[in-house]
């Protein structure tokens, strides 16, 4: 029994962990304090006898070099740190406190030797992300870049890590390929290809031939045509949803890719008692797709919408009718009927504009961006596709200036001489085999991006220079190079100055840029980069579709946002009065008064059962798979994530949890025989019960009272609040979401968590900052760390421990400014 | 046509006449090793096919041990092979406990616990044979996969990096058989040399800042040099190689699937590209990783692959488990049947070519790592039997899955008596006489 009670496992106070520097010399063996209460206290069960849980004492050899015991020993600080262990008989405070010391020190000890030896972050590469961000910066191009690149390993729970990210001849091949990819996207010398293409739709030929054929009418085969398009006066009429029914516009295809403003002018049609169409732009190669936006049309009014989207080389645009069924309400269907006489939602399209590519000038920014002042001038006769040229009147100088340049912006920081001095060789000896100017400088730039210097950061041992310091910054807020204003304060030295790194903060956190941060560290930390990894049965879940499945990551995003904005903190993250939404989520989640498709900030009704991380659906949907949620799983998510608990993995001749879902024995009976065992129950006593009070919310999200049945149960039409449809579904068993917590305490629902949760907004905090920490600096939280990171949960403590505090306690710190 | 009518060409007078295309079966006479008589062996190849998402137990392994196993549901689908594989149970890779899907990173290294933050993998059998004997061929290995998982492909290398897959059937038919254009041919060759004149830039620039940072730093500035020296000898090769034509086939440039979910569409195509990879020795190891696709476009599923396979015991739900998994079976016998139709010499090159299939999960309702699925066919091997290495209730008395891997090892030829967690070769896998 454990005579403290415990929500769930509490982190000591504070002042054992502020560590005392013992003298214990690196590799020695465990200090004499920590092996005299090992004796008295832990052998009885962790010896070579019993060693319960697979671990004997006796045997646990010191020597910290070896990563896999560092972690041993700091799990068995901890867990005696939380009061876990010794379960049975508490020790007197005064000898655990002891225990702590001595073990904290020895601990510590190693770790700082190996910080001080090595710096905390090693030698860290730029992740594909980074790359694709730096060079659409350096270059000033949009080309996507980051699928040439093999996808980056993580540690600590993100791809940022230094430790992670590793290095093989594959990845070098791929820099070279990307680095190619790059420089012809930016070294663009032909016709000014920019422009705006109107259409009106009706206007269209093969719309007008489209349009032209009745309804009935015989095919060449015999059957008869079904005329699913119709017209209006000024628009042309769309039903259907599916990938046969689109508009693709064919003169809107690009032969030339970059970024485009799309625009269209649509009214919803016959929508009265179906509120809202959804038109949805296409980005196509004819053979694959993938959504540019999605757009609410309510009845009545006519609309323009625009979107500015990447055009590969050979893409055009599709709009689709989403959403509409292809069924009346008079139960007649479009394919019977014929659009004439269909009186079913649909779209009414007015025109459709595409712009670009949306370049301030020709030749692009980019050609200046590699040849800086060198003259670009028109050729009085076009050759093989270039209308431009370019005009050095020095080219071996020409070449090593502009080299040199562009090898200090890639790098970062300024370069001597000697740093640029192999980049420059290689582009006038290329002048020298009579390669062209242009070709003689790309080498050189090629070279540059496939450097060491530029795919890696730059950190000293010790305290970060300032242009060191504007790129950790930079890459922690905008995944990308520093810009021209953190440049500059590094060059004048005042980047350093607290209350200058305070107001760049401030300006970075403003600007639309740190979103890059809010998508990576919710994609990592809260695992919505699995948002794909399972699809949801259709048989089950009819209603989930990818506007669902955006609107879902977008929630998350959003709140995160707001809590950046508006400096909300731990409490936040378990509860809070307002949610991020949309129209599609809202709908989900069953709160009206929700227009439109773009997020805002929404208080929440009494009884939404929503508000806080936990109930948002796409966190639900990550830890489901296609058909079932697990509440171990879902457990799992709310310790490790949210409280920051780590689970050690089960033992080796554990198993796992062999799922039944026949309805021979639920779940909940399997996890309850499985805590039965001592040494499943050490962890899952604490990690299912929050799993157990998200039952009910079902794996897309919504809220259930009852399971949804693929075998068994009673067939019941509920209504699909979006489309309208009537969905046949099966009724399972009623779904129950009480439990009991580790300490005996017990819970009805999700509200009865959070309000407990909410006692324990200290450990959600550590854990935020101890990410926060790890994202920031491409380092994790080790033991040497864990004073650093007390001192900021108590000065962010007033501030209860908001989100932009945190962060602007991390810039701040020793951490942060030191490698 | 029939390639005994023709005197082996040297590889010289190939190359001669190389500007004409040779139809398929004139290429048998390339080999005149694969042609030798007594003294001289055969080329060898292999390739290794993992399935992420394990194959249901029922339905894999087969009831009785030795040469009169009953086959069961899945061994069905390759019963006109029955001669030429050998069925395994009771193999694993020790250490794997708690792996989940994270095991597939070490399904050909066997390094263990890589679920675990301090995981570093090694060297994957692939790899380890594509040191060896990889220079040899245009491609010293080709790695290739149907979708990423958590692994992009099966192969890692020297320093533990997993390597990317390639997923697109023209990509490699492209890489393996189109010449390209005389401009092209010449724009490659630029391309490679000035590859090379950056990569020898970059290369020196680290060995230069190596010298001014701490240990830490070295390592990672070590493992950036070494990967561009490896990428510089691996450049200096397909510079020697594009001198040389590449081999012309019939078969016309396959198109990429386009239904991402179409999972045995994708393995067929891709699988239809390796008897000609290996029978133009444009390379002699393959791997291939099946990775999860969704929604497979197969009669009667309606659900992911992935959902499937935590069936819960579901019987709607193995039934569909059973329509893609047999599928996955057929499309592997295809790919035996298609390299037993090459004939190499006197024997097929399904002879010649071991073929590894299997998963890094056994149930994968559970996330099991025991017990794993596995079957080798062609090769130097005594097949036409069903090898119990250990009985399958003893979960945890499973025999090292390296031991098959060492046994494989000298199949190719290779002298080693060690890989991974290997004991020795695995028990009753004989090489035929």
């Amino acid at each position: 029994m454990n005579p403290r009670p415990q929500l769930f496992p509490a982190r000591a106070s504070a002042c054992a962990l502020i560590l005392v520097w013992t003298a214990y010399a690196v590799g020695a063996d465990l200090p004499q304090p920590a092996r005299t209460f090992i004796n008295s206290r832990c052998t009885e069960c962790h010896d070579a006898d019993t060693s319960k849980g697979g671990l004997d004492l006796t045997a646990l050899s010191p020597q910290l070099d070896d990563p896999k015991l560092e972690a041993k020993w700091t799990y068995v600080f901890d867990r005696v740190q939380r009061g876990e262990m010794p379960p049975k008989k508490e020790p007197p405070p005064n000898e655990r406190d002891v225990f702590l010391k001595s073990l904290g020190g020895f601990l510590s000890e190693h770790d700082a030797a190996r910080q001080a030896r090595d710096g905390r972050v090693v030698l860290r590469r730029l992740n594909r992300v980074e790359y694709e961000n730096t060079i659409h910066d350096l270059l000033r191009i949009g080309t996507p870049l980051r699928d040439m690149l093999p996808a980056d390993t993580a540690a600590f729970g993100f791809d940022n890590v230094s430790e992670a990210l590793r290095l093989s001849s594959s990845q070098i091949e791929a820099y070279l390929q990307a680095a190619d990819k790059a420089l012809d996207a930016a070294l663009q010398f032909g016709a000014d290809p920019r422009k705006k293409k109107h259409f009106n739709l009706l206007e269209l030929p093969n719309i007008r031939d489209a349009l032209d054929k009745p309804h009935g009418s015989l095919n060449s085969d015999g059957t008869k045509y079904q005329q699913i398009y119709g017209a209006l006066p000024d628009a042309f009429l769309m039903f259907v949803n599916d990938t046969f029914g689109g508009t693709i516009l064919r003169d809107s295809f690009t032969h030339y890719a970059g970024n485009y403003k799309i625009r269209i002018s649509v009214s919803a049609h016959q929508n009265n008692d179906h509120p809202v169409v959804v038109g949805r732009l296409h980005i196509t190669t004819f053979l694959l797709e993938r959504v540019a936006g999605a757009f609410d049309f309510a009845p009545g009014q006519t609309r323009e919408a625009e979107v500015t989207a990447w055009f590969g080389e050979n893409e055009g645009v599709v709009l689709r009718a989403a959403g509409c069924d292809q069924v009346a309400p008079d139960g007649t269907k479009l394919n019977d009927v014929g659009a004439e006489n269909y009186k079913g939602p649909g779209l009414a399209v007015h025109w459709i504009e595409v712009e670009g590519p949306l370049v301030e000038s020709w030749p692009p920014p980019s050609v200046k961006c590699v040849f800086g002042d060198v003259p670009v001038r028109p050729l009085d006769k076009p050759q093989g596709g270039r209308t431009f040229e370019l005009a050095p009147s020095n080219p071996p100088e020409e070449a090593a200036k502009e080299v040199a340049a562009f090898a200090s912006r890639a790098f970062r920081r300024p370069v001597k001489g000697d740093d640029t001095a192999p980049y420059i060789l290689l582009a006038t000896e290329a002048l020298k085999r009579g390669e062209s100017f242009e070709n003689a400088v790309r080498g050189g730039c090629k070279a540059i991006l496939a450097s060491p210097e530029f795919l890696f950061l730059h950190e000293e041992r010790g305290r970060l220079d300032d242009y060191a310091l504007a790129a950790r910054l930079s890459y922690f807020l905008w995944s990308t190079m520093p810009d021209d204003e953190l440049l500059n304060l590094a060059a004048q030295g005042k980047l350093k100055d607290p209350a200058t790194l305070r107001s760049e903060t401030e300006r970075m956190l403003n600007s639309p840029k740190s979103l890059a941060f809010v998508k990576n560290y919710c994609g990592q930390a809260f695992g919505l980069r699995n948002i794909d990894a399972t699809q949801p049965e259709r048989e089950l879940y009819p209603e989930f579709d990818g506007l669902l499945k955006e609107a879902m990551v977008a929630e998350t995003e959003a709140f995160f946002g707001e809590m950046l904005r508006a400096d909300l903190g731990a409490a936040t993250l378990i509860d809070s009065d307002f949610a991020m939404l949309n129209r599609r989520l809202a709908e989900h989640y069953g709160i009206p008064g929700v227009t439109g498709e773009h997020m805002r900030k929404v208080m929440l009704p009494p009884g939404s059962h929503r508000g806080g991380l936990m109930t948002q659906a796409g966190i639900l949907k990550v830890t489901a798979n296609g058909s079932l949620s697990s509440p171990v799983v879902r457990g799992t998510w709310v310790m490790k994530r949210l409280l920051g608990f780590q689970p050690q993995p089960p033992p080796a001749d554990a198993g796992s949890i062999e799922p039944d879902t026949r309805g021979t024995t639920t779940i909940r009976e399997q996890l309850e025989k499985h805590r039965r065992m001592a040494s499943c129950a050490a962890c899952h006593q604490y990690m299912d019960p929050p799993g157990f009070a998200l039952e009910n919310y079902d794996v897309i999200g919504g809220w259930r009272e009852w399971y949804r049945s693929q075998g068994k149960g009673q067939v019941v039409a509920v209504t699909d609040p979006t489309s309208g449809a009537k969905m046949r579904l099966r009724q399972g068993p009623p779904v129950d979401a009480s439990g009991v917590l580790a300490d005996g305490r017990k819970f009805a629902n999700i509200e009865d968590i959070k309000k407990l949760l909410l006692t324990r907004q200290e450990a959600v905090a550590r854990n935020l900052a101890n990410n926060l920490f790890t994202y920031a600096t491409g380092a994790g939280i080790t033991f040497a760390d864990r004073g650093e990171v007390q001192t900021i949960l108590e000065h962010a403590q007033p501030h209860a421990y908001g989100l932009r505090t945190l962060i602007h306690e991390i810039v701040q710190s020793r951490l942060f400014q030191n490698k | 046509m029939n390639a005994q009518h023709f005197q082996p060409l040297s590889r010289r007078t190939f190359l001669r006449g190389a500007g004409i295309a040779l139809a398929l079966p004139f290429l048998d006479s390339m080999f005149p090793r694969a042609h030798a008589k007594d003294g001289d062996k055969a080329t060898r190849r292999m390739i290794c096919i993992n399935t992420a998402l394990g194959m249901h137990a029922e339905f894999f392994f087969p009831k009785g041990a030795g040469r009169d196993y009953t086959p069961s549901v899945y061994l069905e689908a390759m019963k006109e092979h029955r001669d030429d594989f050998t069925v395994f149970s009771g193999l694993a890779h020790p250490g794997m406990e708690g792996g989940g899907h994270a095991a597939e990173l070490s399904f050909l290294t066997g390094a263990p616990e890589p679920h675990l933050p301090s995981f570093h993998n090694t060297i994957s059998l692939d790899q380890f044979m594509a040191d060896k004997i990889g220079s040899a061929t245009r491609f010293p290995s080709l790695s290739l996969a149907s979708s990423g998982n958590i692994a992009g492909s099966l192969s890692v290398n020297r320093s533990g990096v997993n390597l990317p897959g390639e997923q697109r059937p023209s990509k490699v038919f492209a890489q393996l058989f189109l010449q390209g254009s005389p401009e092209d041919v010449k724009c490659e060759e630029k391309r490679l040399s000035e590859g090379r004149s950056v990569l020898d830039t970059v290369s020196a620039q680290a060995k230069k800042l190596e010298a001014r940072v701490g240990a830490g730093d070295r390592a990672k500035l070590d493992e950036y040099f070494t990967s561009v020296r490896e990428m510089e000898q691996r450049l200096q090769a397909i510079q020697a190689w594009s001198k040389k034509p590449k081999p012309k086939v019939e078969l016309p440039p396959p198109s990429d699937v386009q239904n991402t979910a179409d999972l045995i569409g994708k393995m067929d195509a891709l699988f239809n590209l390796l008897p000609l990879a290996l029978q133009t020795d444009s390379t002699r190891v393959i791997t291939m990783l099946i990775g999860e696709c969704g929604v497979p476009p197969i009669p009667g599923v309606t659900s992911g692959d992935h959902a499937l396979s935590h069936h819960g015991q579901e019987p709607e739900k193995i039934a569909q488990l059973r329509l893609i998994e047999t599928a996955k079976m057929k499309s592997v016998a295809g790919l035996l049947t298609k390299l037993k139709a090459v004939k190499e010499g006197g024997d097929s090159l399904l002879k010649n070519t071991m073929v590894l299939f299997g998963s890094n999960l056994s149930n994968a309702s559970n996330h099991s790592t025991q017990h794993l699925p596995i079957l080798l066919a062609g090769g130097p091997f005594k097949h036409g039997q069903h090898i119990v290495a250990a009985p399958p209730e003893n979960l945890n008395e499973n025999k090292p899955l390296c031991n098959v891997f060492v046994s494989m090892l000298q199949g190719m030829g290779l002298e080693t008596n060690k890989f991974g967690s290997s004991t020795g070769t695995q028990t009753g896998l004989e090489l035929a006489s």
